[in-house]
């Protein structure tokens, strides 16, 4: 026995790794499980249960070694400091991007976004023309350039160019709508920080620049910065760096106008489960303001903004008519503008709203409707053709 | 996942279980490990072991009586490449049968049950050995069902042949020891490091060529691109072999070498010396020599290197481009073999470059496998200078990876790490490895990416 222990002596890397492989599975195993990463901004996967189903699953993301291999990954011992340890490798093997996020000069991150859905991107605009065919004159479409369009800090890897597809999209909707061509005014702020370095979505003032531009249009344009008190949030590290998970990175400042107390009814709530619980208890409509601060504690502190996207949402305002807004997240810090112009702001995200678009202008009778994505969301979205359905 | 969930329990299995059960706690542990991935190809894997575990014995009984061996020889083959050809090969034919005829015959859409392209290599080795009388026919279905399933090399290779760890598997006492467990741990680190660290680090780039076309990117970046699937192919395979062979040594096998610096070659015929050196063997022994080799004159010479290199290619995947790429290299080792032999012998420098230029040419070919148009597409990127998305941010972005993947194919990594393991040195080598796994460790929790591209083989 002791010649057995002496030879073991002699090997010190036998020792070194195996009782670094076995404590470590040891202390994995017991280790207390988390729910969600704030890192990561995403809940991790829980312990899942053998069953027939996955057990003999055909998909390989149905798999009970699928579903068991992302727990453990998910759940894996100081997750958080491996995450960081590969960051700063990355950043030794002079890596620009980690997880499909690009890095740019001065801190700011970018979505690679190498190749367009086209097919999607045709219906989509096939589908809004449909739309502004029916209502002529109304509809006002804005579609958002990415911050690689227009940030001078993007580095020169090879984004898609979204020109062609705006303009093409100008000429069709132009026939019986307007179209919003943000390009020329965000080029030449392309100084001032228009887009989130560490989130994907604008800023407040990127939007703000937007709303100066859509103001134009309809004629109105009563929301001054001056007139309202700007509140500036630091510590925000949005979906960009939660994906990429850089190491350095620097995060950014959110400002909202906390004077702003207009109420606003969700009378279609955010998720299906949501819709449930409150048609459950005979809510069909919570009354809110603009601004859910709650949000402001946590990492995704965007989604302060309209309280996310909710299916439908009416928000009542300070000035005169009627506006309908179809929207992605983009618009959820751009709706607060429209209170000085407008009595009425309805807002539509189609990913969670299932009736007829038709019937609601009908009953409404809007002076106007904004169609408000960004230029990303816009080609893979697949419920704007939801804009045409219902009609019975 | 596989190193603190697998590895330690099925090392604590096997180290524990007393030395007669050792194989038998090796298959189990195996059929639990090939078992995980998908379930439902167990039955094949269990199909293929039973068969030519009984073919073999047939073998064996009659091994003085010519017809009866060789019916069993056509039943070996046909039951062997039989599995291998219905699962890798049917729909692959009916695509063609229905382009060529204009039918619609149904495509049959099976997976490709895991490693099968190694393991029914392995134990057609063993029956044709068997046939030849070069090895007895193993009695114990338990010690011919661990070879056959063995876990370190069974998705990837080295393809091992029986003859060499038959011996092996009849040591049961003392069959491992401390020296070569240490060593095997060396090797599984360094194979875990060229695979995660090197691999797919270097691989993103030739997914970001896919996804941005093969029509819109320039010549520069065409070229980088290959580049990086001659260095990402490289590590991906040889890291696996390397982990695999280090498990071996850890479990008291020495499987043989498979990759040789393959990229330091002088030629092509060097280079398949030094690539996948098991399967290029495997083909010579039981396919190249059995047609004649090269005794029977240089016509018969050359038709049997052209029907070696056709199904060395096609062995890679049921697809026109691996074909094409294995008559590709049938046609540069005819044209070695018959001209450029001695000047090649001669060259100091050169040789080096024309063997490096046709390696990247030829994992071109390999790399694009949707299609002879795309392919046709790739090679006008290639040679016709074009303008289109430009190297440059790739070049800064991947740039140092690629050094280091350059610097990591020549000897001089391998030469750091021996001197390491001179005894004196043994709190350097620890660092270095330890440094490796954890960096390789915080590689594989936070990857969203990590393909394997040899899994379709």
């Amino acid at each position: 026995m002791k010649e057995k222990w002496k030879t073991l002596l002699r090997h010190p890397a036998v020792i070194v790794f195996s009782s670094f492989i076995i404590l470590f599975s040891l202390a994995d195993n017991r280790a207390n499980n988390r729910a969600f990463s704030e890192l990561e901004n995403r809940s991790l996967a829980k312990k899942p249960i053998v069953t027939r189903t996955n057990l003999l699953a055909v998909d390989e993301d149905k798999k009970f070694s699928y579903l068991y291999e992302t727990y453990v990954n998910d759940q894996f011992l100081g997750r958080d400091v491996w995450i960081t340890l590969k960051s700063r490798v990355e950043g030794l093997l002079m890596k620009t991007e980690n997880n499909g996020i690009l890095y740019g000069d001065n801190g700011t991150m970018y979505q690679k976004f190498y190749t367009v859905d086209t097919t999607q991107l045709e219906n989509n605009t096939k589908a809004i023309e449909r739309f502004i065919s029916r209502h002529p004159g109304l509809v006002k479409v804005m579609i958002v350039p990415s911050a690689d369009m227009v940030s001078p800090n993007a580095p020169s890897a090879p984004f898609v160019d979204e020109l062609p597809y705006l303009q093409d999209m100008a000429t069709r909707f132009g026939a019986n709508g307007t179209f919003i061509d943000l390009l020329p005014a965000f080029t030449a702020h392309q100084s001032e920080p228009l887009y989130y370095a560490t989130d994907h979505h604008w800023t407040t003032s990127g939007a703000y620049l937007a709303y100066r531009q859509f103001a134009a249009e309809v004629g109105k344009g009563s929301f001054t910065p001056s007139g309202h008190t700007a509140t500036t949030v630091d510590d925000f590290f949005g979906t960009l760096y939660s994906k990429s998970k850089l190491y350095s990175a620097v995060p950014d400042t959110l400002t909202y106008y906390s004077d702003l107390t207009n109420p606003m009814a969700i009378l279609q709530g955010g998720t299906l489960e949501e819709q449930q619980l409150a048609a459950n208890a005979g809510l069909e409509t919570s009354f809110v303001d603009l601004y859910d601060e709650t949000k402001l504690e946590v990492r995704d502190k965007y989604a302060m903004f309209l309280y996310g996207n909710n299916g439908f949402s009416r928000v009542e305002g300070n000035g005169t008519g009627k506006v309908l807004v179809i929207k992605d997240s983009y618009a959820n810090c751009f709706v607060p503008f429209l209170t000085a112009d407008y009595a009425q702001i309805d807002i539509i995200d189609l990913r969670n709203l299932r009736s007829s678009v038709d019937k609601i202008i009908a009953e409404n009778g809007y002076d106007d409707v904004l169609i408000l994505y960004n230029f990303q969301s816009y080609q893979a979205d697949k419920n704007l053709p939801g804009l045409n359905l219902y009609n019975s | 996942m596989f190193i603190f969930r697998f590895l330690p329990i099925a090392l604590a299995i096997y180290y524990l279980a007393p030395a007669k059960l050792k194989n038998l706690a090796l298959f189990l542990v195996s059929i639990f490990f090939y078992s995980w991935g998908e379930v439902r190809y167990f039955p094949i894997m269990l199909a293929c072991i039973v068969g030519n575990y009984f073919i073999a014995i047939f073998l064996g009984k009659n091994q003085d009586k010519p017809t009866v061996r060789r019916w069993l020889l056509v039943l070996t083959l046909v039951f062997n490449l039989g599995m291998l050809f219905f699962f890798k090969y049917t729909d692959f034919f009916i695509i063609n049968i229905n382009a060529l005829f204009g039918t619609s015959i149904g495509l049959l859409r099976l997976t490709l049950p895991l490693g099968i392209s190694f393991y029914t290599f392995q134990t057609m080795s063993y029956t044709l050995d068997v046939y030849r009388g070069e090895v007895e026919p193993e009695r114990n279905i338990i010690d011919l069902g661990a070879y056959v399933v063995m876990f370190p090399q069974l998705i990837a290779g080295p393809i091992v042949l029986y003859k060499d760890v038959a011996a092996q598997l009849k040591v049961h006492k003392n069959r491992y020891t401390l020296s070569e467990i240490d060593a095997g741990i060396g090797l599984f680190v360094l194979g875990l490091a060229k695979k995660v660290l090197l691999a797919n680090s270097i691989g993103a780039l030739w997914d970001d060529i896919k996804v941005l076309g093969y029509a819109n990117i320039s010549t520069p970046l065409a070229w980088l691109g290959a580049i990086a699937f001659t260095l990402q192919i490289y590590f991906d395979f040889s890291g696996y072999s390397t982990m695999a062979i280090g498990l071996g040594k850890m479990l008291g096998f020495n499987f043989p070498l498979n990759f040789n610096l393959p990229y330091i070659s002088r030629s092509i015929t060097d280079f398949w010396r030094r690539w996948h050196m098991t399967l290029s063997g495997w083909f010579r022994e039981y396919l190249y020599i059995p047609l004649g080799g090269n005794r029977r004159g240089m016509k018969r010479q050359v038709l049997n290197l052209f029907i070696v290199w056709c199904l060395t290619g096609f062995w890679h995947g049921a697809n026109w481009n691996f074909l094409l790429w294995g008559f590709y290299y049938f046609v540069l080792l005819t044209v070695e073999k018959l001209w450029l032999h001695k000047p090649l012998a001669k060259g100091k420098i050169w040789p080096h470059i024309y063997a490096l230029f046709f390696i990247v040419v030829g994992w071109a070919i390999f790399a694009v496998d949707t299609g002879m148009g795309d392919l046709a597409m790739f090679f006008s990127k290639l040679f016709i200078p074009q303008s289109g998305i430009s190297a440059g941010y790739f070049v800064r972005n991947y740039g140092l990876s690629l050094l280091l993947g350059i610097v990591c194919s020549t000897p001089y990594p391998g030469r750091f790490y021996h001197k390491l393991c001179r005894q004196k040195k043994e709190v350097l080598r620890i660092a270095f490895l330890a440094v490796l796994l954890l960096v390789s460790i915080a590689y594989l929790v936070d990857s969203t990416y990590n393909p394997f591209i040899y899994f379709r083989f």
